[in-house]
């Protein structure tokens, strides 16, 4: 095979700190054909690589990282029908490593490129039938945007929530910032649409059991848990609320828009569930929609794609003794106040009164090394929220305790003169203590809250009523099941990956499967719905089409050299391989060519596509023995 | 002869991390030669054999842990490796010549840290990297 060799100058950030003649000269003696552009990305240069192609040849690049224009100069190459297509970062690899290592190491790239080219086994594009039905976990506000949208196209959908209700976090939230308007209004008529929505099938108190198959045709099972009140008879006049006798009830229709709009009966609690022979909620129910003899129930479905919204939640404060939380009364988290804002309950500081003054702590838990060493970016903007909405409503004095104030949206800093205007105080410190041992005789009753203040660099002690704590934010519990149910890759923090932060920050790398609102990190509301909006248009233009071409055949089995020990099988991280009558079979759709199992084979009966081992083996022996 | 030591970085971070580097121009020692691998867990035990025969010093870099573009193909490559390692100092050879790191894309300087560290802690420098 003849290679021809594409030197990019980057308008001179390679040929400046790299000797391209001279690397030119030792190659051509080799009998490679070697060409250089100015600028090979650009419209020009790309015609110009194009131009020089021809079919059955080899193509090696010299340019800058595979990451970015590697997919360009590889379609091209296709296109031409090259046989062998190879890039090397001449760029970042050589050229910007230092002057003095320059021409050795960019040597020792295309070397060793050069003779790998020579074992290179293109993969094969293959056509695959796609289902149209999708599949959206995380019934959230994520979630539900997504599914909306797919469905207002008319795709089949299928919405699962683990919850009695759907909604996600935003249905228990009263004010949002940052224009503090009724969090519900904006919320419940997308709840409302859920349910006219034809095409779309709702799967309340539902888990994910099992997924099958591969992309645009996946088998689900799901399991529903049962509701003990049948949703269709149901018209949710709450009658039945009013009457259980356990406190707290054990019949409960919680989120202020109920959807579905039928309570549920939680059995732990429930006195018919424990032996004893109440069904008062049964007997006052006109509708008898009451079922105490539902079991809970499975579903199976054939969807071609999925969205992943399971949402975030944020982190526990308990697991920060030095605040209190769940130990001394007085202490809440920005989530209960929340709670206690939407369901209209009376506030109370530590001494069981009304609040006279109030701290609300941000960071708590974030940019810490032994907790969360990142910022959650939308906390500082609930917290100012909250401690605008509590001294207007509470008229107390209001203290904001932070690290550095980083606040969203443009509307940001108007909330910020707001609190000032109001006399909230910001006082730049990290909390160090909150106690019950009062600070002077006169503050009994109230709570100790010892604070560093980083701008007067002097602890500080203050007398509060009230503390409210602002965690940062962790992904959602489960989530790291629903990363090996789906072999999803999840980020350091347990966030889930996109297959590209910036530029594809909805995809996922595993193909048909798509990640949406603050299951990839945390958001706010419009970030949500932004994100589950782009889910659905991924899912639509993948399940839209009948079918899709993709790269497979990533590794070759050779029987007669395998020992049938099948630690491949074990190994394969995406469950890609199985046996087949004493064979190794590939699911090629879930072989994502990560070479996982050819280096654990111990016969060497796995070669990877396109540069299996013998290629690595002979780019090293090339650069030992050359360069 | 010129010492060299290879770098098998993984595609996803520490090529990467090499790469915002890069931005920086920095001067990293002569002999280290960068060789992109797909994932620490597609490196065959062969491969880092036939380095290290021929090299001063081989260097793995993967994702850290829980961070695998492939789920799992770090914590292959660290069993795999560290059963390696128990390998060479059964056979007497020097442990100090294989060095694995886990280090995300972000930490470029930390790369370009460890690469000088690694070059003297095997006294290369003497011999005019
Ligand atoms: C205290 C607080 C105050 C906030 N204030 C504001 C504000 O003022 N302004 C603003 O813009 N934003 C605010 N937010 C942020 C807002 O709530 C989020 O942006 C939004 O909830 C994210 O939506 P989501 O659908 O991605 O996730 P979530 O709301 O977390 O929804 C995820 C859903 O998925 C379900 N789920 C999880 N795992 C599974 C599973 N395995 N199977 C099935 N279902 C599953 C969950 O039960 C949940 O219903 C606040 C958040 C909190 C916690
Ligand atoms: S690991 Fe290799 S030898 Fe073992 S079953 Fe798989 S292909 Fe065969
Ligand atoms: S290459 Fe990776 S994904 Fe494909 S079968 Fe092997 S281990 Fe599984």
């Amino acid at each position: 095979m003849k290679v021809k060799i594409f030197f990019c100058e980057c308008g001179g950030n390679i040929s400046e700190n790299l000797d391209l003649k001279a690397l030119k000269k030792e190659l051509t003696s080799s009998g490679t054909e070697i060409f250089q552009h100015p600028f090979l990305c650009s419209p020009e240069g790309q015609a110009f690589f194009e131009a020089r192609i021809l079919p059955g040849e080899g193509v090696l690049v010299g340019a800058c990282s595979p990451h970015l224009h590697g997919p360009i100069f590889k379609e091209l190459s296709e296109k031409r029908r090259a046989q062998a297509f190879h890039l090397v970062a001449l760029r970042e690899e050589a050229a910007w490593l230092g002057k003095k290592g320059a021409y050795r190491r960019a040597m020792g790239l295309l070397k060793g490129a050069l003779r790998a080219l020579s074992y290179y086994r293109a993969p094969v594009l293959k056509k695959f039938p796609v289902t149209e039905g999708l599949l959206v976990i995380g019934g959230g506000i994520a979630g539900l945007s997504a599914a909306l949208k797919a469905a207002e196209k008319g795709l089949p959908v299928y919405l699962v929530e683990r919850e009695p209700f759907f909604g996600g976090k935003a249905v228990f939230l009263d004010r949002l910032y940052p224009r503090l308007e009724c969090a519900s209004c904006l919320v419940s008529p997308r709840l409302s649409a859920l349910i006219q929505q034809e095409n779309l099938h709702l799967f309340p108190l539902t888990h994910v059991f099992e997924v099958k198959g591969r992309p645009g045709a996946y088998e689900v099972t799901l399991e529903e848990r049962p509701r003990y009140v049948d949703s269709e008879r149901c018209h949710g006049c709450g009658e039945c609320l009013r009457v259980c006798p356990v406190n707290p009830p054990a019949i409960t229709m919680d989120p202020p828009h109920p959807v579905p709009r039928a309570p549920v009966i939680h059995a732990a609690r429930c006195l018919h569930f424990r032996g004893e022979s109440c069904s008062r909620c049964k007997e006052v129910c006109t509708r008898k929609a009451i079922r105490f003899e539902q079991t809970p129930r499975l579903h199976r479905l054939k969807v071609g794609g999925i969205i992943v919204a399971t949402g975030f939640r944020p982190y526990p404060a308990e697991k920060i003794p030095y605040y209190g939380y769940k130990r001394l009364p007085g202490v809440i988290t920005l989530w209960d106040l929340e709670r206690m804002f939407t369901r209209q309950e009376n506030i109370y500081g530590f001494n069981g009164e009304s609040p006279r003054r109030v701290a609300v702590i941000h960071c708590v838990g974030s940019r810490d090394r032994r907790h969360l060493p990142y910022c959650s970016e939308i906390c500082c903007s609930l917290a100012l929220k909250a401690g605008i909405l509590l001294r207007e409503r509470l008229s107390a004095e209001v203290y904001h305790f932070y690290l550095d104030l980083r606040l969203k949206t443009p509307e940001g800093e108007g909330l910020l003169r707001r609190a000032k205007e109001e006399g909230i105080q910001f006082i730049r410190g990290q909390v160090a203590e909150i106690s019950e041992v009062p600070l002077t005789p006169e503050d009994e009753g109230r709570l100790t809250l010892l604070a560093e203040d980083t701008l007067g660099s002097e602890q500080r002690v203050w007398a509060v009523d009230l503390v409210v704590l602002v965690p940062g934010f962790v992904p959602e519990t489960g989530s790291e099941e629903m990363a090996s149910l789906l072999r999803l890759c999840p980020d350091r923090f347990g966030f889930f990956s996109p297959r590209e932060e910036k530029t594809a920050p909805v995809e996922t790398l595993r193909k048909g499967i798509w990640i949406a609102g603050a299951a990839s990190g945390p958001k706010d509301l419009s970030e949500s719905v932004l994100s589950g909006e782009a889910a659905a248009l991924e899912a639509l233009l993948f399940l839209e089409t009948p079918s899709f071409w993709a790269e497979t055949d990533w590794i070759e089995w050779e029987d007669r050299r395998c020992g049938r020990c099948w630690l491949c099988v074990e190994v394969c991280p995406f469950k890609a391989l199985h046996i087949d009558l004493e064979r190794l079979k590939v699911e090629e759709t879930l072989c994502c060519g990560c070479g996982l199992c050819a280096s654990a084979c111990p016969s060497g009966a796995l070669r990877m596509k396109p540069f299996p081992r013998e290629a690595h083996l002979q780019s090293l022996e090339v650069l030992f023995g050359e360069t | 002869m010129k010492p060299r030591i290879i770098g098998f970085l993984c595609e996803w971070c520490a090529a990467r991390a090499l790469e915002n580097l890069a931005f920086c121009h920095p001067e990293l020692p002569v002999g280290f030669q960068p060789f992109r691998i797909n994932c620490t867990g597609s490196l065959e035990l062969e491969v880092v054999i036939k380095a290290l025969t021929e090299a001063d010093g081989v260097l793995v870099a993967g994702c850290p842990p829980g961070e695998c573009h492939f789920r799992e193909g770090n914590l292959r490559a660290g069993l795999r490796l560290k059963a390696l390692k128990r390998v060479l100092s059964a056979l007497g050879e020097d442990l100090r010549r294989l060095r694995i790191i886990w280090l995300s894309s972000g930490e470029g300087e930390r790369l370009g840290e460890e690469i000088h560290k690694f070059y003297r802690e095997l006294s290369l420098e003497d011999r005019g990297s």
